[in-house]
């Protein structure tokens, strides 16, 4: 079986007990917990976009492997329509469930490690791309949710990994033993790991010489013993839970981004399931690779897909008060626009440059510089898109009482006469809530960090960009001599 | 030292309940390693992380047997077990000759 069906993904879910803890309660069955299940829900809803005929070119690629149809979020690029669909499935995703495809670091750790093991085992006549070759034939035949941890908790950001006061903060190497090794650490910020099968653990960042134990690259599976999760819980989490019908919340299926805290309390990992332990020195490849792919699709496409549901609902806004046509209010929506087509496009071009890497890999990845310049677009457009949808929807996004107060005998009809505009009532409230959930909650920072924080992306544009060849260009024309 | 894994990496289990067979399944190579470290250092099944259940194992080469606590039922100790292989991501198969033995019993 290549292509699992949304039934089938949460059979087996159903099964799934990782030990997850959520605002000071262990979760037993994921899909008993109103927030844990809005994770699951988002997922199984991916898995469901295969089974579409209408989106299966870019939901469904073909394995370079077996020559399989596998679902894309297993697939490694082979090609520059590969790379395109790639981002086209991160816009459908988030157009789709309104939060995170929570297979997408997964796809792209998935890749990074494609391109990285082979260099590897080139250069160093390691056994990692015939190793990871297998787990991901795997993952593939059983069409497994893949989740992707890079971030470390990090502690003292001055400080190394080997300084660090603690050095759980940082995942790390415990024992080498014949079967496999020992691993302990924490990663923070973690995506749907929760409701995955397993997760693609990379080195949070490049290494020297020394951190050795730092090194490391595997997958584990999510019930392993030893192997915790802590939820993320903020008041989205304590409405969810509050609320007796899902209808009232702004994205009432699929919630917000759900993340986790993983904690690896000396988990053993069989040497099959290890692509990296100990080479520093390609440390920094991977997590670039891994970087590069996730700019174009977590950090550019996936969020103009989230501008598109807000755009849409920040329109139906103003129609139903009846301001559509103004034109500060159009000139505001050809902002949104503006911001969010400008990251797509920049999406698409690193999917149109992107090159083989290394060459004779036969793995493809995006162009940096307009992965980096689609992420760093948004994460500043996304806050004007929310400040515009803010302004528009009024200040009800964040003043209007419950939906079901409509239905109170005593204060729905004055609420209905409230907020009735060119709209019924029930229609104003109900986009004043899914715009609150976009710009009154966790969103934007959301997207600001997501795939690195932008920092990150300012400096890998001055890495990237040739200024030589730029005042050159001026001095020619300016009629200037080269010194 | 990596466990013996066929071309396509892969590893077959053989699960029995108290002496009888009862199918097989089939997880990536390694996967039999994971689950008798789970049962052996931490004293568990994959899934039943700091839950009561608690297991006794012994280990003898690729010969895994464990001793479940509680009297119960072979079919039971059949859904543990199988709950346990699919958290540990290994799923049911018809095909394939097994190269790994897990034999549960409940306690007595
Ligand atoms: C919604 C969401 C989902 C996520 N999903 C995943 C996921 O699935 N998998 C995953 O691995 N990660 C995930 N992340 C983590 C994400 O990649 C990180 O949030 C991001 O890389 C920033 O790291 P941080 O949160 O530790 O920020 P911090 O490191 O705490 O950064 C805070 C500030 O300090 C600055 N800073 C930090 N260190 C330095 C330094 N050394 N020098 C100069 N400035 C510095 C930063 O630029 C920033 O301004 C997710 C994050 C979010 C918000």
């Amino acid at each position: 079986m290549a292509l699992k069906t949304a039934k089938q993904y949460l059979d087996t879910i159903k099964k799934m007990k990782p030990r997850v803890y959520i605002g000071g309660k262990w979760v037993t069955n994921l899909l008993g917990h109103p927030v844990t299940k809005s994770m699951v829900m988002a997922n199984s809803a991916i898995y469901g976009l295969a089974e579409d005929p209408a989106h299966k070119e870019v939901m469904v690629a073909t394995s370079h492997l077996t020559g399989e149809p596998v679902n894309r979020n297993l697939n490694v690029a082979r090609n520059i329509h590969d790379l395109d669909m790639r981002q086209e499935m991160a816009l459908l995703t988030s157009q789709t469930v309104g939060t995170c495809n929570y297979r997408c670091v997964g796809c792209d750790a998935l890749n990074s490690l494609a391109s990285t093991t082979w260099e590897m085992d080139q250069t160093l006549g390691t056994k990692y791309n015939e190793r990871f070759n297998k787990w991901l034939a795997y993952a593939q035949a059983n069409d497994l949710a893949v989740s992707g941890a890079i971030t470390d908790a990090k502690g003292d950001r001055k400080k190394r990994p080997s300084q660090q006061d603690d050095i759980d903060t940082f995942v790390h190497l415990v024992e080498k033993r014949d079967d496999g090794i020992v691993v302990r650490g924490i990663k923070v910020s973690q995506s749907g790991a929760i409701g995955s099968h397993e997760t693609l653990v990379l080195p949070g960042g490049s290494l020297k010489e020394g951190e050795e134990k730092f090194a490391l690259a595997f997958a584990v599976q999510n019930s392993v013993p030893g192997l915790s999760y802590i939820c993320q819980y903020n008041a989205y989490s304590a409405e969810r839970e509050a609320c007796d019908n899902e209808d009232e919340l702004g994205n009432p299926l699929y919630g917000q981004r759900e993340t986790s805290t993983m904690y690896f309390d000396n988990v053993f990992i069989p040497w099959e399931r290890v692509f990296l332990c100990g080479e520093t020195k390609y440390c920094g490849k991977m997590v670039t690779r891994f970087a590069k792919a996730h700019r174009m699709n977590c950090g550019g496409a996936c969020k103009v897909g989230f501008a598109d549901l807000i755009i849409g609902g920040t329109m139906m806004a103003a129609e139903y008060i009846g301001v559509e046509k103004i034109p500060h209010i159009q000139e505001k929506i050809v902002d949104m626009i503006r911001y969010s087509e400008t990251s797509h496009a920049c999406a698409i071009a690193a999917a149109m440059r992107g090159r083989e890497e290394p060459k004779g890999s036969g793995v493809f990845l995006p162009d940096d510089l307009f992965g980096n310049a689609a992420k760093l677009n948004i994460a500043h457009g996304f806050w004007e898109i929310i400040k515009n949808a803010g302004d528009i929807g009024g200040g009800l996004v964040v003043t209007a009482p419950r939906l079901k107060d409509l239905e109170d005998p005593e204060v729905g009809p004055v609420l209905k006469k409230a907020f009735g505009a060119a709209a019924p009532a029930d229609k104003r409230m109900k986009v004043a809530k899914f715009l609150q959930h976009w710009t009154a909650g966790l969103h934007g920072v959301g997207t600001w960090h997501g795939a690195g924080a932008p920092q990150g992306q300012r400096f890998m544009f001055t890495l990237l960009t040739d200024f030589e060849a730029k005042k050159k260009m001026a001095k020619k024309l300016m009629g200037m001599k080269e010194e | 030292m990596a466990s013996k894994s066929n071309d396509r990496g892969v590893e077959i289990m053989a699960a029995s309940i108290d002496g009888k067979a009862c199918g097989n399944y089939e997880g990536l190579a390694g996967t039999f390693a994971s689950f008798a470290d789970s049962c052996l250092r931490h004293k568990t099944l994959p899934g039943f992380y700091r839950t009561d259940l608690t297991v006794e194992a012994e280990l003898k080469g690729r010969r895994l047997h464990l001793v479940l606590p509680g009297k119960r039922t072979p079919a039971e100790l059949m859904e543990i077990l199988d709950t346990a292989l699919l958290n540990i991501v290994a799923f049911p198969c018809t095909e394939g000759k097994a190269e790994c033995f897990i034999e549960v019993k409940s306690e007595k």
